[in-house]
Order: structure tokens, then C-alpha cells, then sequence
């Protein structure tokens, strides 16, 4: 029987310093050390079948990403809740939850992102095709949406130079 | 001195996570304890994987009233804003600067890493002579380059000669009684066997470690979280080699061959895959199939830890053992392709090696890897040995398209010119003229119908210069760091031109070095390490070679 699990964890620092690769080879190890019943992909190269949201751009912090992990069968409270400890500084799981079996993947009902924007602005003119900007309480704000199946990085599309982000907000397909 | 904001300024970095430090099991930061700073002078991707770094990261944190912490050579970026700045090279674990710790340790495994090592020194605001040093921490090395210390001794206070399991708790205990006198520490540390200390010190026996079978393995150290391909269980599972070719200096100076039981290797393979999450067991040795029980630990890893997704690997081999199980058993391992080492085809040349392995037994290994599966095979040689001629390089050509026909396997090569080691029967010999050897590999890479790699022609000179370096040298890797020498082992940063530069600094030239013979009844300059293997043996060998 196979069992799908979706994982929401947060990355702060020091953990942003690694790229979204290496994040989900954390994820595995800690899965694996935790002894979670994982399934594999079949052949000479047995996979973990996972699956994670878009990535996530070096040195951003984020309360809220996912990623979808099958599992052989169902687990423990106990075996589930040991993934937190076999984590590393920076990542933190906030929710595993099951999904059913034909339920659409997490990188298909995501839909965008909002980030904080952290540092000076120098430049509010941007280009906002794919974002959209709002203030308030004299803190910055950018909302990235997917276009063509891509979610840009907010760096990338907003014009605001030489600033840094912190995730806040994943939003999802109604 | 400010502290940086850390948090702000290392995402600005190339590959960042190599300074955050917060690895899985990082080491654990203890108050009111020795501080030792172990330094690998190389990039973090290939310090965190070496097993004699976390041997001894292992064996400080064992030690009570120690505890280590880890430094690497920085990137260029993060060298430019240290010295931008003025600040000083740090730690990972704490972040405080090399030049506060009790002691920082160098692990010195290959020559083209010395620059990188006085360089760290240099950043940490730590004088590389030990003349010209007060009140710094001790600087300590240990490592295979210390097979020959002569070059490096000018830069260390004291230096671990061989392996370090049976001698760094003695010589960290000593430390703890006399930290207030130094001088008194090193004269009553130069009477432990396995160390040398420069300025005290005559002669030195290199160290063995007779338990092998024995703990101190690192079950957990610290993983790297950026690139986690590289990312695998190091199994050590022999130590030595059966084998005695005449070109390798690892099976003198690892001698006499220890294995570990099937037993221990298990409880150490259980215990990581454990601990580190890690799906794959490499098995790290010499040459792994010597192993007695090869095949029995094949089939306890495979039966073990199938189930976990975790397999084992194994990467290079001897044929003949290829042709039994062992072939069967390493077709349901991952299938990268197949690695060799004939090393010559040519039987003259095999007698002057000392490595006699058939041509035969190499084409019915290919033969038998196709059959199983394999799609590709690698396969080592060497040139420039003694009495080389154009028809032994012919015989290399003629041999890939052997195994290429007769099997159907993709073939690539790897040419590698001979570097006399130390303590190896080549001690003595002068080495084949550099572009000679480059024509040679180059007439390979036309002819032969493989993908044949290259080698570069400046670090070759480089390293053989190096490996046999006398005490003059350690000006010359002064100069070159001086012109700006650095991280030489890779080959975009590798520049000749400094170095010959260099060689002018000091009076000299690389040719004057490089083409030197020795006599055998000249006093080499690392006759001072006594190791296992005697000189008498050397030479008995050297001769057969010669008449070979």
C-alpha cells in the first residue's frame, strides 16, 4: 500500500545558506534516519520518491514549504514526530499531514508567493508583470504569482535592487 | 575587532552553507576545553570528505578536555573580503578567528595543497616560519605528506608522522600536563614514537596503528550539506596493500596490510547509515578485493541494508578477483562503469613495476563485465617508467583496442606520468623529461580509440618536485605563495608561470630540481622517517627494477 505524506517546514539561518538541492538531500537523510517506511523507485539506482514545492533562492528565510514524500505504509506518531530531531539548525518541521492518493502533487496547487522584502528599496519602479507591490506599516511586500507553470524569484522581477527577501506567505489554487 | 553579521554577509558567498558550520552532527562547542582547530588546507567539498580529516577530528573530540573545531581553505571570494576587511580566517563551529586556538592541527595529505596551508596561516595573522612566530598557538601537521617532512618542517612545531590513532591521544595528554611550557612539551614530545619535531628531533619512526581492527572510526562525523552527490558512508575497510608496485608510495608507508573483520565492519556500516541517513557504503581502501572476505561482507551489506535503499560501492579492483563471485556481487551494486589498473601492458615494463597482471586476465574481466551489464570501463596507466620505449607506449594503444573489440565496452583511460616517491624502489630515479611525457600522452589521446584524459604538465612538475623536496623548498613554497600561489590542485587556478617565477626568487629553476637522480649512496633528505619498510628492501628492489 502506498501512502503519501506531505511535509511543511520552515528554513531560517543557518539552514538558508544551503541551496534547495541540498535541502531535500537533508530531508532524505533525516527521513531515513528517523526510520520512516519510505518507498523506493525500482532499477539499480533506488530512489526516494519525493517531491517538493519551487525551490527556494539562497539565503531567503520561509515559514512555509513543502514537499510530498511516499511512504510504504502508515507510520507511528512516534516514528513521524522523530524527522524534527534528525533535521539540522534552521530547519523545522511545522506540519506532516497524509494526502490521498489522487491528490494533485504540492508543486501543482501552488500558486504564488509573498515575500517581505528586507533592506533598503532603491529603486520602486519595476517592471511588475508577474508581482504585484504593497506597503504597509512602511514594510514592503511583493506577491509573485506562477505564470506558464514557473514562479519567478522575486529578485528577478520586481526591480527592487540590491534587497533581500523573507518568504511569508505561500498561496495555493482555490 | 567586530563581529560580522554573519546571518547578512555569507549568502553573499559562492557556495555559502562551507562556512555556516550546523552541519548533522557538527562538533559539539564545549567551554573551559583546549580549543583545537583542525585545518584542512584544500576546499570544503574535499576536506569534509576525507577519512584521515575525521579520523582526527574524532580522536581530539574523544580526548577529555579537548574539543575541535573545523576551518578549510577559503574561496576566493570569501579570501578577498578576509583580507578586504582585515579580518581573520574563522572557525566554522564558533566563528572565532585560527590565531585564538590552543592548537590548530593541519592534515597535509598532497603537495599541491602547501600553498593553500601557508596561505590559512597567513590569514589567521600567524607568521608561516617558526623562527619568526611568538605566542601563536602550536601548529601542528600530520599526514602522508610527512612521509617526507624536509620541505614543511620550516612551518611546523610539531608533526605527526604516520597514523595518527596511536600517537595524537599521547601527545594530547602530554599537551594538557605542560600547555604552560612550551618548550619542555616539545622536548618531552619528540620521545614519543610516530613524532617529529622540527629543530629537536633526528630521526623519527613513522606510526602504524597495530589495533586497525580496533575503534576510533568516526562513525558520525560532521556531513556536508552542499553537494550531497558526493555524499556517502567512507567504509575503511583495509589498511596496506598486499601488493608492492614499485611506483606506489602507499603501500610502503601503510604497510604492514590490516583489515578490519566483517563483524566490526558491520557494526561500524550499521552504526553510520544510522547516524548520517547517507544511502550509499563506499568501501575505501588500497585495494579493496584483497580483503580475505570480500565476498562474505559484500553479501552482509547487500542483505542488510537492501531494504533501506542504502547500497554499497566499491572503486577500483584487481581482475583475477573480478573473475569469481566477486563480479556477480558487484552487478547489483549501482553500475557506474568498471574501474582497472593494469597500470603497462607491456611485460617489460610490468617486471620493472613489480605489478604483474596479465593482459588476458584484464580482456576476460572486460569481457565478463559486459556480460553482466557494465557499459563502460576505465582503465589506469602509467607512463614514463624506466626504460620506457615508443613500442611500450604502442603497447598501451594497441591493448585499449584489445579490450575495446573484445569486450564492446565504452573505454576511457587515464595517462598518468610517474612521479618517484619517497620510500618507494623509484626513490632514486630521475624523472622522464616533462614534454616528452605530455608527446607520449598526447600520441595516446590521438591514437588509441578511447576518451583518453589528460594530465597537466605544470602541477606534474610540481608535484614530483615537491614529493622529493629538500629542506631548501620550503623557500620556494614561500615565494610562490608570496607571487600568489593558491589552491594548485585546481587546474583553473593553477598557474606555472608563479612558480617558475618562484624557482628564480630563490636562484633556481624547476629543472634543476625536477631531473635530479639520486645516488644510492647519497643521504636523502626523508631518510630521517623510519618506516616499517626498510631501506635495504627499497633498494633490493630498486635494483630488480633496474635489471628488469
Amino acid at each position: 500500500m502506498t501512502l503519501r505524506v506531505r511535509i511543511k517546514y520552515s528554513k531560517r539561518y543557518p539552514a538558508t545558506l544551503i541551496g534547495h538541492l541540498d535541502t531535500m538531500g537533508v530531508f532524505q537523510r533525516g527521513m531515513r534516519m528517523a526510520g520512516w517506511p519510505l518507498e523506493f523507485t525500482r532499477g539499480f539506482n533506488p530512489r526516494i520518491k519525493l517531491s517538493s514545492g519551487p525551490p527556494l533562492s539562497l539565503g531567503v528565510s520561509s515559514n512555509a514549504e513543502y514537499l510530498d514524500v511516499a511512504l510504504r505504509r502508515r507510520m507511528s506518531a512516534y516514528r513521524s514526530g522523530l524527522l524534527k530531531e534528525k533535521l539540522i539548525e534552521g530547519l523545522e518541521v511545522v506540519d506532516i499531514s497524509e494526502i490521498e492518493k489522487d491528490d494533485p502533487g504540492i508543486n501543482t496547487i501552488i500558486s504564488g508567493f509573498d515575500y517581505q522584502v528586507i533592506g533598503e528599496v532603491l529603486e520602486k519602479n519595476p517592471p511588475f508583470s508577474k508581482c504585484s507591490l504593497r506597503e504597509k506599516d512602511g514594510e514592503i511586500f511583493v506577491r509573485v504569482m506562477k505564470v506558464d507553470g514557473n514562479i519567478a524569484n522575486p529578485s528577478k522581477v520586481s526591480g527592487l535592487k540590491g534587497c533581500s527577501y523573507k518568504k511569508i506567505k505561500t498561496l495555493f489554487v482555490d | 575587532m567586530k563581529t560580522p553579521d554573519w546571518e547578512k554577509i555569507l549568502p553573499k558567498f559562492q557556495l555559502p552553507g562551507r562556512y555556516s558550520g550546523g552541519e548533522y552532527s557538527a562538533y559539539p562547542n564545549r567551554e573551559n576545553t583546549i580549543k583545537f582547530l583542525l585545518a584542512f588546507p584544500d576546499d570544503y567539498s574535499i576536506g569534509m570528505s576525507s577519512l584521515g580529516f575525521h579520523t582526527v577530528g574524532n580522536i581530539v573530540n574523544l580526548q577529555p578536555g579537548f574539543s575541535c573545531e573545523r576551518v578549510f581553505a577559503p574561496a576566493i571570494d570569501m579570501e578577498e573580503w578576509l583580507r578586504k576587511e582585515n579580518y581573520p580566517l574563522f572557525s566554522l563551529e564558533s566563528k572565532r578567528p585560527a590565531g585564538s586556538f590552543d592548537i590548530i592541527g593541519f592534515s597535509m595529505q598532497y603537495e599541491l595543497s602547501f600553498t593553500n596551508f601557508i596561505n590559512m596561516l597567513e590569514l589567521s595573522k600567524i607568521e608561516p616560519r617558526r623562527e619568526d612566530r611568538q605566542d601563536c598557538p602550536l601548529i601542528m601537521g600530520g599526514g602522508p605528506s610527512f612521509a617526507n617532512p624536509a620541505a614543511l618542517s620550516a612551518f611546523f612545531d610539531i608533526i605527526i608522522l604516520g597514523e595518527a590513532e596511536p600517537v595524537l591521544p599521547e601527545v594530547l595528554s602530554l599537551y594538557q600536563k605542560e600547555k604552560n611550557d612550551r618548550n619542555s612539551f616539545l622536548l618531552n614530545a619528540a620521545a614519543i614514537e610516530g613524532v617529529f619535531v622540527p629543530g629537536i628531533s633526528k630521526t623519527a619512526r613513522y606510526a602504524i596503528f597495530k589495533e586497525f581492527d580496533n575503534t576510533y572510526f568516526p562513525v558520525s562525523p560532521p556531513q556536508a550539506l552542499t553537494e550531497s552527490a558526493h555524499a556517502r558512508i567512507n567504509l575503511e575497510i583495509n589498511r596496506g596493500c598486499r601488493n608492492r608496485c614499485r611506483f606506489c608510495q602507499a603501500s610502503v608507508i601503510y604497510s604492514p596490510y590490516r583489515e578490519k573483520t566483517v563483524e566490526k565492519l558491520m557494526e561500524v556500516a550499521s552504526a553510520s547509515v544510522a547516524s548520517t541517513g547517507y544511502d550509499e557504503i563506499s568501501l575505501t581502501s588500497l585495494s579493496g578485493t584483497d580483503h580475505t572476505e570480500i565476498i562474505r561482507l559484500l553479501d552482509e551489506l547487500h542483505y542488510s541494508f537492501r531494504s533501506l535503499g542504502v547500497s554499497a560501492v566499491m572503486s577500483s579492483m584487481r581482475p583475477s578477483h573480478f573473475a569469481s563471485g566477486l563480479a556477480a556481487r558487484m552487478a547489483r551494486m549501482r553500475k557506474g562503469g568498471i574501474t582497472l589498473a593494469p597500470e603497462t601492458p607491456s611485460k617489460k615494463l610490468q617486471k620493472v613495476i613489480g605489478k604483474n597482471i596479465s593482459s588476458e586476465e584484464i580482456i576476460s574481466a572486460a569481457v565478463e563485465a559486459a556480460r553482466l551489464g557494465w557499459k563502460r570501463i576505465k582503465l589506469y596507466f602509467m607512463i614514463g617508467l624506466p626504460g620506457e620505449d615508443a613500442e611500450d607506449i604502442e603497447s598501451i594503444i594497441s591493448f585499449i583496442s584489445l579490450v575495446k573489440k573484445s569486450s564492446g565496452l565504452t573505454v576511457s583511460a587515464s595517462i598518468s606520468p610517474l612521479v618517484p616517491q619517497p620510500h618507494t624502489p623509484f626513490q632514486w630515479v630521475s624523472a622522464q623529461d616533462p614534454d616528452q611525457l605530455l608527446q607520449k600522452a598526447e600520441y595516446i589521446r590521438k591514437k588509441a580509440p578511447a576518451k583518453v584524459s589528460r594530465f597537466n604538465k605544470g602541477q606534474h612538475i610540481i608535484v614530483s618536485i615537491l614529493s622529493r623536496a629538500d629542506a631548501s623548498l620550503s623557500e620556494l613554497l614561500l615565494a610562490a605563495r608570496k607571487r600568489g600561489a593558491r589552491f594548485d590542485q585546481w587546474s583553473e587556478h593553477f598557474n606555472f608561470e608563479i612558480w617558475e617565477e618562484a624557482f628564480r626568487d630563490i636562484g633556481s629553476s624547476w629543472e634543476e630540481y625536477y631531473f635530479r637522480e639520486y645516488k644510492t649512496s647519497e643521504v636523502l633528505p626523508w631518510d630521517n622517517v623510519v618506516l616499517e619498510v626498510g631501506r635495504e628492501s627499497l633498494l633490493k628492489a630498486y635494483q630488480k627494477a633496474m635489471e628488469a
